[in-house]
């Protein structure tokens, strides 16, 4: 890196189905001003704006960017739109952070935001990202597509509905200490198990719900690191990966997640994760994508991820904490979401967590993933590593 | 003036027309199919890739395959698969299964529906399914055939 970038404030709306109170400019605005305050800075501090919105047609307007480029403070600044599918907010925060590496700006926003609340079934808007000659005819959606990927790695990597079940338990107790965090309440094994099956074998509490809302993150070049906040959080580790949107060849769902993550790994200098990272925000929307992250993300051997989680591994207390905000399976405004990881991360390593506040972190990791999932591929994977001390 | 505001929302909809291109590889595919009940895919003459669908380039070797064709038997395995049964808006009346297969000498899967197998018990049928199992295509008579993947099932072998 040719300087180094580091986190100043983050800021985030409740999260909520349908948030009837505001306009898409207006949660923009929200999460941006937290973001702002958080930092103490002024909007007239911010030199450029990178902008995160899934497909459109989930929000059900076109160029939304123009719509909402002025809530996000970009008036009279260079804005830009990223949009990587579930990976939006995880690509919307490297593009943030290489405009600081760059050298040709100081202090940049990173805002993110999706209303999926707008349209009655997001998976009917889902289905559209498919290959529309050889693929859409099928039915496909995200879940299909994740439940797919479950019934292979369920073989693959050996784990069962009970597995996924208490890694469920887990995010949704979670999101109770996360006061943005839009599904609160407390569900036993045994509710996952008899809750409604979707697609096998995803049933209704191993999947996301569909939320609206935005998070905004500000970075800052490393001579500003410690004149805004008494402890920012340090961009140690970023990359990305891209698969194509064929699926197949070997390997299961977060492989290609993995390829990002142990790239970003080496950039931080981290080679034995479980040791040195002290809690994970991951992207995991259903929660069999989580267990095999656990392998994927070397804080396991392989075939060892169901005994993490019947361990307690990944539970707050647990060695180490996966998703102490209750993550991507209690909150998923598709565009904001990988952001939003970035942000929790960024509230970990600067103490910022109150009741969700994962004790003495000096490390986190927050990952990112979207496009079209398939055996053995997702489009988009990024991975981000943030220090309380640079690395 | 009271604090407490009335929220309204403004309805909308979209419905836009659409024609997809296939493009000159999938074009030949696909009528490939439609004429011969046959399915071919392209092959990647320096890592020897097979992909199919096919796709006129290999994305890995960064050259043009577009003349590099290969037959394949209309038999494979199931590489994995969800019984749906949830009702998805605008999308089929459940239960169905969706699959990704593999046909024989590909690299890469495609994404089906499985038919040929008894759904009236979702828990029955799932047990039935297994990941790694043979299936076949099974072509529809010739007359029926648009060029389309819907132009095939794939069932159990």
């Amino acid at each position: 890196m040719a300087r180094r970038a580091v986190i100043v404030g983050t800021g985030q709306t409740k999260y909520a189905t349908k948030r009837f109170d505001k306009s898409a400019p207006d949660l923009i605005y929200e999460a941006t001003s937290r973001a702002l305050d958080d930092a103490e800075l002024k909007v007239k501090d911010i030199d450029a704006v990178v902008f995160g919105m899934a497909p459109e047609s989930l929000d059900g307007i076109n160029s939304m960017d123009k719509w909402c480029a002025d809530a996000a403070g970009a008036w009279n600044k260079p804005f830009m739109r990223v949009n990587t599918g579930g990976a939006t907010g995880g690509s919307t925060a490297l593009a943030a952070a290489y405009h600081v590496t760059s050298g040709l700006f100081n202090v940049v926003l990173a805002v993110a935001m999706e209303r999926v609340g707008e349209t009655p079934d997001a998976q009917r808007v889902l289905n559209r990202i498919y290959d529309p000659i050889l693929a859409s005819d099928f039915a496909l959606n995200i879940i299909a597509a994740i439940a797919m990927e479950t019934s292979r790695n369920m073989e693959i990597y050996g784990f069962t509905e009970q597995h996924m079940a208490m890694i469920s338990v887990k995010n949704h107790l979670n999101a109770l200490n996360n006061p943005y965090a839009h599904l609160q309440m407390k569900i036993t094994i045994e509710d996952v198990l008899k809750s409604p099956i979707v697609c096998w074998p995803l049933k209704l509490f191993d999947c996301c719900p569909r939320s609206d809302g935005a998070c905004a993150v500000i970075f800052a070049s490393e001579d500003r690191a410690g004149k805004m906040v008494p402890i920012p959080a340090w961009v140690n580790g970023m990359a990305a990966v891209t698969d194509i949107t064929v699926p197949g060849e070997t390997g299961g769902a977060g492989w290609q997640a993995a390829r990002a993550v142990w790239k970003a790994y080496k950039m931080a200098g981290i080679d034995k994760p479980r040791q040195q990272i002290q809690v994970v925000e991951a992207y995991s929307p259903f929660s069999s994508m989580e267990m095999v992250l656990y392998e994927n993300l070397g804080f396991c051997k392989p075939k060892e991820v169901a005994k993490l989680a019947e361990s307690g591994f990944g539970e707050m207390g647990g060695e180490v904490p996966f998703t102490p905000s209750g993550g991507v399976m209690c909150s998923n405004p598709i565009g904001a979401t990988a952001l939003v990881r970035v942000a929790e991360a960024a509230i970990q390593v600067m103490g910022k967590g109150d009741k969700r506040q994962v004790p003495n972190v000096k490390t986190a990791l927050a990952t990112g993933a979207g496009g079209s999932p398939g055996p053995g591929s997702g489009s988009f994977n990024t991975a981000m590593i943030l220090g309380r001390e640079p690395s | 003036m009271s604090n407490k505001v009335e929220l309204l929302s403004v309805p909308g909809e979209w419905s836009l027309p659409y024609s997809y291109s296939a493009g000159e590889t999938v074009s030949k595919f696909l009528v490939e199919i439609r004429d011969n009940a046959r399915i071919i895919a392209t092959k990647c003459p320096q890592c020897n890739r097979v992909l199919m669908p096919p796709r006129s380039y290999c994305e890995r070797c960064f050259v043009s395959i577009k003349d590099n064709w290969v037959e394949l038997p209309p038999k494979g395995t199931l590489e994995a698969f969800t019984l749906v049964t949830n009702k998805f808006e605008g999308l089929p009346d459940p239960p169905y299964v969706i699959c990704y297969i593999k046909l024989e000498g590909a690299d890469t899967t495609i994404p089906h529906f499985l038919t040929g197998v008894d759904l009236s018990d979702p828990e029955k049928a799932r047990q039935k399914i297994k990941v790694g199992m043979p299936i076949r295509l099974v072509f529809k008579d010739k007359k029926e055939r648009e060029g389309r993947m819907t132009d095939f099932r794939v069932e159990p072998a």
